[in-house]
């Protein structure tokens, strides 16, 4: 008798092993190391990590009055969560209530956000930072769209998934258009054919 | 890394164990229509809708291995198949490692798939029309 399972949580795809290898764990703990330096220069974390609220200080930011000081607070937030629990899909994470709480209370915010989406030195990061964004409800068709375009030109490939993956949870027209634009220069097999099923579903 | 080896992200985000189990559906012989019941079984299970992704693994092949397969409780409101779920149970780091090897090779002989959200909502509604599932236990999938 033989039985097959489908596995809840499995290794994407045929292409994840070199979409991983391209992450590469010198560069994943180049930029863990990267960031213990920067938490160690930077003063201590106010906040308790017990329930969301508490994840980010408001009170300490606001008080501060610094632009820097407060993206460093979020900053750590979000390292602090995905550290604590990956992204998974079908599942809500802590992540998203930071980021809409970043939204909420900055107007630098969405710039900000997109330079952690495009930090190469930090992949697994800037990857996971966007496919959490993409679930935030945004809703300038032309940022997402801008952003998709730099992430899948710049990114590396678990960078380009995450793009792929905020251009089907965003959806739209544009996003349908970047997808088919950058198509040609996709390099790696499993991403394009996936490009191809998500720009297909963009029709729709 | 060579790409034959296993990355340790894959290990330890991807194969997350929690009371060192892993939860497992059974898909019979993996047949289409199958699989479409284990991700359905999958995607209910979650709290937000999105697309999954699923490698199917021969469990011949995890007996070898010497895994210990126990029959639990799926979570899922589809209750025809919330009895197809499996966890293997009392893994440590060799056992672990094979697991990850079974869905490595099974990757590389193309056993996996990526369901596109607008197919995952899809398979919930053809349930829901189906009768396998209330539409009020999917509201929160279906329109949160």
């Amino acid at each position: 008798m033989r039985l097959d399972m489908a596995q809840t949580q499995a290794i994407r795809l045929g292409g994840s092993v070199p979409a991983t290898l391209e992450a590469g764990i010198n560069t994943r703990h180049f930029a863990r190391f990267a960031r213990r330096l920067y938490v160690e220069q930077s003063r201590p974390y106010p906040g308790t990590v017990v329930g969301l609220p508490a994840l980010v200080d408001q009170d300490a930011f606001r008080d501060q009055g610094d632009e820097d000081a407060t993206a460093q607070q979020f900053e750590k937030a979000l390292w602090n969560a995905f550290d604590a629990e990956p992204l998974e899909d079908g599942v809500t994470h802590s992540g998203e209530q930071i980021i809409a709480e970043l939204l909420e209370e900055t107007e630098w915010g969405l710039d900000w956000l997109r330079q952690l989406a495009l930090n190469t030195a930090a992949p697994s990061f800037a990857a996971s930072m966007l496919r959490c964004l993409s679930r935030a409800n945004i809703s300038d068709a032309s940022w997402q769209a801008h952003l998709v375009r730099d992430v899948l030109a710049q990114g590396t490939v678990q960078m380009r998934d995450a793009a792929l993956q905020a251009a089907e949870q965003w959806g739209g027209r544009q996003l349908r258009g970047v997808l088919e634009s950058h198509l040609g220069a996709e390099s790696v097999a499993w991403l394009r054919q996936a490009m191809t099923e998500i720009a297909d579903g963009l029709r729709d | 890394m060579h790409p034959a080896q296993i990355p340790a992200d894959a290990i330890t985000a991807d194969l997350r164990t929690q009371d060192n189990a892993l939860s497992f559906w059974r898909c019979g012989t993996g047949e289409d229509i199958e699989i479409d019941d284990a991700v359905l079984a999958l995607a209910t299970g979650g709290n937000r809708l999105d697309k999954v992704e699923v490698v199917w693994i021969a469990e011949d092949g995890l007996v070898e291995d010497g895994q210990r397969i126990a029959s639990t409780k799926g979570r899922t409101p589809v209750q025809d198949i919330a009895d197809r779920h499996v966890d293997l149970q009392e893994l440590n780091y060799e056992l672990l490692g094979k697991v990850a090897a079974q869905v490595s090779s099974a990757i590389g002989a193309g056993r996996y798939r990526r369901v596109a959200k607008a197919d995952v909502k899809r398979l919930m509604e053809q349930a829901i029309g189906a009768g396998r599932v209330k539409q009020t236990e999917l509201e929160n999938l279906l329109h949160g």
